[in-house]
């Protein structure tokens, strides 16, 4: 599904990734970890076409197409999703208002018709429930006055809302509480299928206790330089970083 | 027309400045009016030659003048000033551009009101100024207000038309619509005065929706209104629009004046765009005067301007607080696309008795191109001691991390930036407490975002 291939890429003339090689195929979840500002953040929006970032060299496919030229709405229609790391706030724009457009730009764009408004709001309710959230969360402005862990749980729902086929989610455990951890995994469980990969950017084992990786890469000076099955991360949590990277 | 161009040129190749230029034409139009003002002797005779030899004395604004740096009178104005024609043309097919469901209404062509297809409750009356008594108009046009301005002098000096709107009932409060149309088509050229007065009975309400709208013409409008607000009374007023559309050769001067007494509540509304019905895309002018003589009394300004091609919106802005207890707020909105620019100049003044003041002051832009521009000024002269005053102005691009944001979810550039820009002038768009002209505006918003 998601082919990265020796890519390298740099911000504001400093180089951040440097030829990182990643393969993710359908129905698997992978888990990056890896010390701070070692370019797991920079990978994440790479993926999404943040062009603050300039790509020196290499290729990222997404279901067998090269993406790197394309702009982020256009890969974001093509299935990929991106939970931040810090969600923006929007004051003024209603959540549910914002689903609605990101819903039928995206079926647009994949040449469906709108939505209907009841559909939609049968929709949004479903999975508010889901993710334990009151329904009056649709007339809150987007994550404006969001508590941390209010802000996470927004991203899930939209992720929920939009269905993406790759999702990547960016430290998305860090400000969560226990509970709401809880929740939140439940939440991307009841995404998984066959169909759709994610991969997880955290620091800690204990989202993957509740999200079950198939494999745990570790993320360091802007490579991966080490993978392996979900025991790497009971590992890192021992050893640390340096025992590992080493 | 055709001296006129050249005499534009040849001012214009003579290093001429085009204040002086345009001052050279009103003083001969301002000298012809002073010869049959002075034939009739009258209070009302009198109180024009005073207010025209201001206007002579003062001479046009320009550059150098505090409060008038960033707006210039365009050479253009030289047509309107010249001559003046009307084709007439059949007023009552303008009604058509009120909403349907308009209950009341008041027409305006070309200055004159047209009394005759006006629609208004019980409780509301109108009189024409040529039919108020002389010694009320009088004292209306010697407002010592009025008297510090070269634009409102000249209009009191000129004015024909105009009314007085009188609320002295306290009945159930509908809007009053009334539509401003200048129809100075291609080659025609308009220079309009316009005077209205609106007068609250204690404990009345107003309701107002100004909508302006010109043709192709060149023109001068310059409107004063004048609302006096006796105790306890409730003026609304939304004004979309400007008669200055819709090429850029045309100009329109807005005076408003407010003076509350206890307990009274005003509420201004005013609206600028560049797209849809009642589009501006001139250089608009408003002057806002805001003076409280009571207590417990509140002022709120809300505006957006949404601008683009060459369009030119200046704001100039002063609240005078003489007295103790009074709240007043200004949010004004601006995004500016292309070589469009904003002038934002307010200044609230705090007496020295009028304690327990609390004024907030904000203006708020986004520049979407290079070439755009605005001046923002917001002023406090504070001369109290306890009073909550705040004011603060912030000019920016449109936030990249946002704009992300809402692309990786699958919204164009273009839909984004709408969407970012719908948000940027909520703040103003949700204070509209009436229903039927928050729809009409939302739709004519939707037209300059493209939602």
């Amino acid at each position: 599904m998601l082919k990265i291939q020796n890519l390298s890429c740099e911000i504001n003339d400093t180089p951040v990734l440097k030829g990182l090689n990643l393969n993710v195929k359908a129905g698997e979840v992978h888990a990056i970890m890896g010390p701070n500002g070692s370019g797991k953040s920079t990978l994440a929006s790479i993926i999404a076409g943040d062009e603050k970032y300039n790509i020196t060299n290499g290729d990222l496919e997404f279901l067998n197409k090269s993406i790197v030229d394309l702009a982020p709405e256009l890969r974001a229609a093509m299935g990929v999703f991106l939970s931040f790391q810090y969600p923006v706030e929007i004051p003024g724009v209603s959540v549910s208002n914002f689903i609605k457009i990101a819903v039928n730009e995206k079926r647009k764009q994949n040449g469906l018709e709108p939505m209907s408004s009841k559909e939609l709001l049968e929709k949004m309710r479903k999975n508010l429930e889901l993710l334990r959230m009151d329904s009056s969360f649709l007339s809150r402005y987007i994550n404006d006055g969001f508590s941390g862990g209010e802000k996470k749980r927004n991203e899930i729902f939209q992720m929920s809302m939009l269905k993406p086929k790759l999702a990547i989610l960016d430290e998305t455990d860090s400000g969560l509480d226990i509970d709401a951890l809880k929740i939140v995994a439940n939440g991307v469980n009841s995404l998984r299928s066959s169909e759709n990969a994610f991969i997880i950017i955290t620091h800690y084992q204990r989202l993957l206790n509740y999200i079950k990786p198939d494999h745990v890469h570790i993320l360091a000076d802007g490579v991966i330089k080490k993978s392996a099955g979900p025991s790497l991360a009971l590992e890192l949590e021992e050893q640390g970083y340096e025992g590992i990277i080493k | 027309m055709a001296d006129t161009k050249k005499n534009i040129l040849q001012a214009e190749k003579s290093g001429l400045k085009s204040t002086e230029y345009l001052f050279s034409i009103l003083k001969k139009r301002i000298e012809k009016e002073l010869n049959a003002l002075t034939a009739h002797n009258s209070k009302l005779n009198q109180s024009r030659i005073d207010s025209l030899n201001y206007v002579l004395k003062r001479g046009l604004p320009n550059k150098n003048q505090k409060g008038w740096g960033y707006t210039e009178l365009t050479w253009w104005l030289g047509f309107a000033f010249s001559d003046n024609k009307t084709s007439p043309s059949d007023s009552s097919q303008y009604l058509k551009m009120l909403p349907p469901e308009s209950e009341f209404f008041i027409l305006v062509v070309n200055g004159r009101v047209h009394a005759d297809l006006c629609k208004l409750p019980n409780n509301i009356s109108i009189t024409e100024l040529k039919d108020l008594e002389e010694h009320v108009l009088v004292d209306i046009l010697n407002k010592q207000e009025l008297k510090t301005n070269t634009f409102t002098q000249l209009n009191c000096g000129l004015v024909q038309n105009g009314f007085l709107l009188k609320a002295s009932s306290i009945d159930l409060v509908k809007n009053i619509n009334i539509l401003y149309i200048d129809s100075a088509k291609k080659k025609e050229n308009h220079f309009n005065q316009i005077h209205n007065i609106y007068m609250l009975g204690e404990n009345c309400q107003l309701n107002i929706v100004e909508r302006f709208w010109c043709a192709t013409g060149t023109h001068f409008n310059n409107t004063v209104s004048q609302s006096f607000l006796s105790k306890g009374a409730k003026l609304t007023k939304y004004t979309l629009g400007s008669l200055a559309n819709p090429n850029s050769m045309c100009q329109s001067m807005h005076t408003e004046f407010i003076q509350q007494k206890s307990n009274s509540e005003s509420k201004l509304y005013k609206f600028y765009f560049s797209e849809g019905k009642f589009k501006s895309e001139g250089t608009v002018r408003n002057n806002i005067v805001v003076e409280f003589d009571g207590e417990g009394s509140k002022s709120d300004i809300y505006s957006i301007s949404m601008l683009s091609k060459t369009t030119h919106v200046d704001n100039n802005i002063v609240i005078n607080h003489n007295t103790p207890n009074n709240i007043s707020s200004q949010i004004f909105k601006g995004v500016y696309d292309d070589g469009s620019s904003g002038v934002f100049d307010s200044c609230v003044v705090v007496k020295k008795h009028a304690q327990k003041t609390k004024t907030i002051q904000k203006n708020n832009n986004i520049l979407l191109s290079s070439k755009s521009s605005i001046n923002t000024n917001p002023q406090l002269e504070i001369f109290a001691d306890d009073v909550e005053c705040a004011h603060g102005s912030t000019i920016g691009e449109l936030d990249e991390n946002a704009l992300f944001y809402l692309n990786s979810r699958g919204l164009s550039k273009k839909v984004a930036t709408n969407l970012l820009l719908s948000g940027f002038i909520s703040e103003v768009t949700k204070m509209i407490a009436d229903e039927t002209v928050k729809k009409e505006l939302l739709a004519d918003l939707n037209k300059q975002l493209n939602l």
